[in-house]
């Protein structure tokens, strides 16, 4: 009995050591995700330059992003009835107000008209929304889930970009590459 | 003893099957963060995004609206890109010339540039179907991923999902083009 006890108890410690660090590597993976943006480019666009996005609103005026003032723009893929958008809503308003009080342009884009937001209802005050879009900027990328972050520095380079809805964690790492990138 | 030693056994038997199993799924996950296999997982997302309706904003500033003429029994959706906007317009202009009236086929074309949008404006008189500047994300996404296999959409009412016309192949000439989006 005494050897099987000592060969489970063996298999007990290597399986919790490798699920320990499987575990590790996945919160490291996952802090360093939104950092690492190749995911969000078309493959074939990736070392064109792109244009900060001019878009169309629901009243079909265009909507200009080409500021030379800014630091930056954020790009906000959402729709209105999409409910991840929704729950990720508090923590955009406070992700928002930051990149605003850095200079930053919020911008959200909606899938198709019928996701678009009624006027008011888009946060965090001050924020465009693009309801059409050049096919210029958006044959670049590749938004295929809503909400989906994405941050651009003044000459228009993605710089962070985030998939789901965001935590804490996304949201300091969202102002560090903000920061990191103002300082450049 | 014997009985106590048995009930211990078995209580490590199952901690060392929920650790496995849990490591299993952690493994999946670790794999999945890998950044290859993010790039390929956001490029079958993104292939999986359907074009439902043409719906946007033409070069001139006009609204293209999706729902078509009553008489109109199929749409052909294309794209047209700036580095190749004269073979692409030659293309689309023989289509729209051997499209019978009788055949109620409507064509809409996409500009994916700035480069397409000046061409078409210079030779607006050339042809007659509207080419869209703005799209709504989806859809013009849906187009692009059609556009880099090739291939036009065809849309009709009655389809759930659209056909796709292979259209740019030295072997395809416009007249291929109408007779399959005839025959389907």
């Amino acid at each position: 009995m005494r050897p099987v006890t000592n060969a489970l108890v063996v298999i007990l410690m290597l399986l919790t050591i490798a699920d320990g660090c499987l575990f590790l590597y996945i919160r490291g993976a996952h802090t360093n995700a939104s950092e690492n943006v190749a995911f969000l480019h078309r493959i074939a666009d990736a070392s064109e330059p792109i244009k900060p996005p001019t878009g169309i609103d629901l009243h079909q005026a265009i909507v200009k992003t080409e500021r030379t003032d800014l630091s930056g723009w954020a790009i906000r893929y959402a729709s209105v009835s999409c409910p991840y958008c929704r729950k990720d809503n508090v923590q955009w308003e406070l992700l928002g107000t930051k990149l605003k009080a850095a200079g930053y342009q919020l911008v959200v884009m909606v899938p198709a008209l019928k996701d678009a937001y009624l006027e008011g209802a888009v946060v965090p005050t001050g924020t465009l929304q693009e309801v059409f879009v050049e096919l210029g900027w958006i044959r670049h990328f590749r938004l295929s889930a809503t909400p989906t972050l994405l941050l651009f520095d003044r000459k228009a380079g993605l710089i962070w970009g985030h998939e789901g809805t965001l935590s804490a964690d996304d949201v300091a790492s969202a102002v560090r590459t903000v920061d990191v990138w103002k300082a450049k | 003893m014997e009985k106590r030693r048995a009930a211990e056994l078995l209580a490590m038997t199952m901690v060392i099957v929920v650790l496995f199993l849990q490591g299993l799924r952690l493994s999946r996950a670790a794999w999945n963060m890998r950044q290859p296999q993010r790039e390929l997982t956001a490029q079958a997302l993104n292939q999986r995004l359907v074009f439902q309706s043409a719906l946007g904003i033409d070069v001139f500033g006009k609204l293209v609206y999706p729902l078509p003429p009553p008489e109109v029994d199929r749409t052909i959706v294309f794209l047209l890109r700036g580095k190749s906007i004269v073979s692409d317009l030659q293309f689309w202009h023989q289509v729209e010339g051997i499209v019978p009236t009788s055949s109620h086929i409507r064509l809409i074309g996409y500009c994916d540039s700035d480069d397409c949008i000046n061409d078409i404006k210079a030779h607006r008189e050339a042809f007659n179907f509207p080419v869209i500047a703005y799209g709504e994300l989806v859809a013009s996404q849906a187009l692009i991923n059609a556009d880099e296999d090739g291939s036009s959409v065809l849309l009709r009412e009655q389809w759930l999902i659209p056909h796709f016309l292979k259209w740019r192949t030295t072997d395809r000439r416009p007249l291929d083009i109408v007779r399959e989006a005839m025959e389907k």
